[in-house]
C-alpha cells in the first residue's frame, strides 16, 4: 500500500492528502515529529529525503520527494481520465502554476512556521513575498472567472489547484487574510465542493 | 460613518457565500444567504468573538464555524447547537451594518436613516486593492474623498468606480462599466495599481 510520511499540520503533506482522498486512493500514513521533534532531520529520515523535507511518498519501491512531483506521479498513475494532469496543450501551464505552487506561493508557508511555530526568520519580508504571489493568482482567477472558467487552467479541476489550494488557504495562520483577493475567496469555495475533499487543522471541511 | 460606502462587487458575493472585507481597519463581512438579500455585518461571532467571515451559509442563515452559533437574517441568533432545546433571548445579535445594493455593487452604512444611492444597473468589471492612500488614488483617478463614486472616462464608456478606505495607506476600488470591455478595463485598472504603487514605493 502506498505510504505517505506526514505531518498533520504541513500544507504540503495535505496537497498529497488531498488528491489522494479525491482520487480515492487507499494510502497509510506514517506520521512524522516535525514540531518539535525535527525528525525530519534525524538520519533515518534523511535517508529517505537528503533535503529532509515532507512530504516523502514510497509507492511500489518508488521513493518520491517534493509535493508537487508527488501529485504528478498519483495524476499520472492513479487518474485514468487525464484530467488532473491533461496531456495536451493544457500541460505546460499545468506545470508552471505547478512550479508556483511550489516556489512563490511557499512564502506563506514560511511565515506560517514564523507565525504559527516561531521559527527564525523575517515575517514582514515573506509576508510581503506572499501577498505578491496571492495577488498574482488572484489576477489570474478574475482573468479565468471573466473568461467564464472556475479553474487554474483550462474547465476542470487539474493538480495546479490541488497543489494551490492548501497554502492560499492556510495564509489567515501566516496573518494574511483573503480580503484583497475577491476571485480567490470564490475559487476556494470551488475547490472545497470538489467530491472527496478533506479539511485539516486550519481548514475546515465546512464551506 | 454616516454615508453610504461601496464595499464589493456583487457578483464576488454570490449566493451561499461568505467575504471579509476591511473598511476603514473595520473587520466587516459580507454573506448572502438562498433569498438572494446581501447581508453586511461585523465580522465577529458575539460569542467568542470568531470571524463570522470564516463561517458557513446555510439556506438562510450563517453559521458561525466555532461552535455553530446560527445567525437569521435579520441578525438575531437562531440556533446553539450546544443547547438545542434553548430559545435563544433575542438580545443574542450578530452587529449588523444597513447594507444595500446598486450599480452592481453591495453598499454598507453605520445610519440606515438616509436612504442607499440609486443607481443604474451596471456590469461588474474588477474590484482591485491598491497599496495606497485613498487621497492619492482618487487624485489620480480625479475622484473626490467626499463621494463615493469616481467617474472615469475609458474608451468609449465611463468606467463607474466605487471606493473604500482599508486603512490609512491601502484603497479598495470597485468598477463597473455601462458597456465596457471587461479585459481591456480590467488591464488599464491594473496598469493605474501598477503605477500609483510604483509612485509610492519611488
Amino acid at each position: 500500500m502506498p505510504k505517505l510520511y506526514d505531518y498533520v499540520l504541513s500544507g504540503s503533506c495535505y496537497k498529497v492528502r488531498l488528491l489522494l482522498n479525491m482520487l480515492g486512493i487507499a494510502y497509510e500514513t506514517q506520521a512524522v515529529d516535525f514540531f518539535p521533534g525535527r525528525e525530519h532531520k534525524r538520519p533515518e529520515f534523511l535517508a529517505l529525503n537528503p533535503l529532509g523535507q515532507l512530504p516523502v511518498f514510497e509507492d511500489a519501491g518508488l521513493v518520491l520527494r517534493d509535493a508537487q512531483a508527488i501529485l504528478c506521479h498519483l495524476a499520472s498513475s492513479y487518474d485514468a481520465s487525464g484530467q488532473w494532469l491533461p496531456r495536451d496543450v493544457r500541460f505546460g501551464s499545468v506545470m508552471m502554476w505547478l512550479s508556483f505552487a511550489g516556489g512563490e506561493l511557499m512564502a506563506i508557508s514560511g511565515a506560517r512556521m514564523i507565525a504559527m511555530l516561531n521559527y527564525p526568520g523575517d515575517l514582514a519580508t515573506l509576508q510581503a513575498k506572499a501577498r505578491t504571489a496571492l495577488r498574482l493568482l488572484d489576477d489570474h482567477l478574475a482573468d479565468r472567472a471573466q473568461a467564464g472558467g472556475l479553474w487554474i487552467v483550462g474547465a476542470t479541476p487539474t493538480i495546479a489547484d490541488i497543489a494551490s489550494f492548501p497554502y492560499v488557504a492556510l495564509s489567515h495562520d501566516a496573518g494574511i487574510g483573503h480580503e484583497d483577493y475577491p476571485a480567490i475567496n470564490l475559487w476556494q469555495r470551488q475547490v472545497r465542493k470538489l467530491p472527496g475533499f478533506v479539511g485539516m487543522p486550519g481548514v475546515p471541511g465546512y464551506f | 460613518m454616516a454615508d453610504w460606502i461601496p464595499i464589493a462587487l456583487s457578483r464576488d458575493v454570490p449566493v451561499g457565500i461568505t467575504r471579509a472585507v476591511i473598511v476603514d481597519t473595520r473587520e466587516v463581512m459580507i454573506w448572502r444567504g438562498e433569498d438572494g438579500v446581501a447581508q453586511v455585518w461585523e465580522d465577529r461571532c458575539p460569542h467568542r468573538g470568531m470571524r463570522l467571515s470564516l463561517g458557513f451559509v446555510r439556506g438562510n442563515a450563517l453559521n458561525c464555524l466555532y461552535h455553530g452559533w446560527q445567525y437569521g437574517a435579520g441578525a438575531n441568533c437562531l440556533r446553539i447547537p450546544a443547547h438545542p432545546d434553548l430559545t435563544v433571548p433575542p438580545t443574542i445579535r450578530a452587529n449588523a451594518f444597513a447594507a444595500a445594493e446598486t450599480g452592481g455593487m453591495v453598499w454598507m452604512s453605520d445610519d440606515s436613516a438616509a436612504p442607499p444611492p440609486q443607481l443604474p444597473a451596471l456590469t461588474p468589471v474588477i474590484s482591485l486593492a491598491i497599496e495606497v492612500a485613498p487621497e492619492r488614488v482618487l487624485a489620480e483617478l480625479g475622484g473626490s474623498t467626499a463621494e463615493p463614486l469616481i467617474e472615469l472616462p475609458f474608451a468609449a464608456d465611463t468606467l463607474q468606480i466605487g471606493w473604500h478606505r482599508v486603512h490609512a495607506a491601502k484603497t479598495m476600488l470597485h468598477a463597473t462599466g455601462a458597456g465596457a470591455d471587461i479585459g481591456a478595463a480590467t488591464a488599464h485598472l491594473r496598469a493605474l495599481r501598477q503605477n500609483l504603487e510604483q509612485g509610492v514605493a519611488a
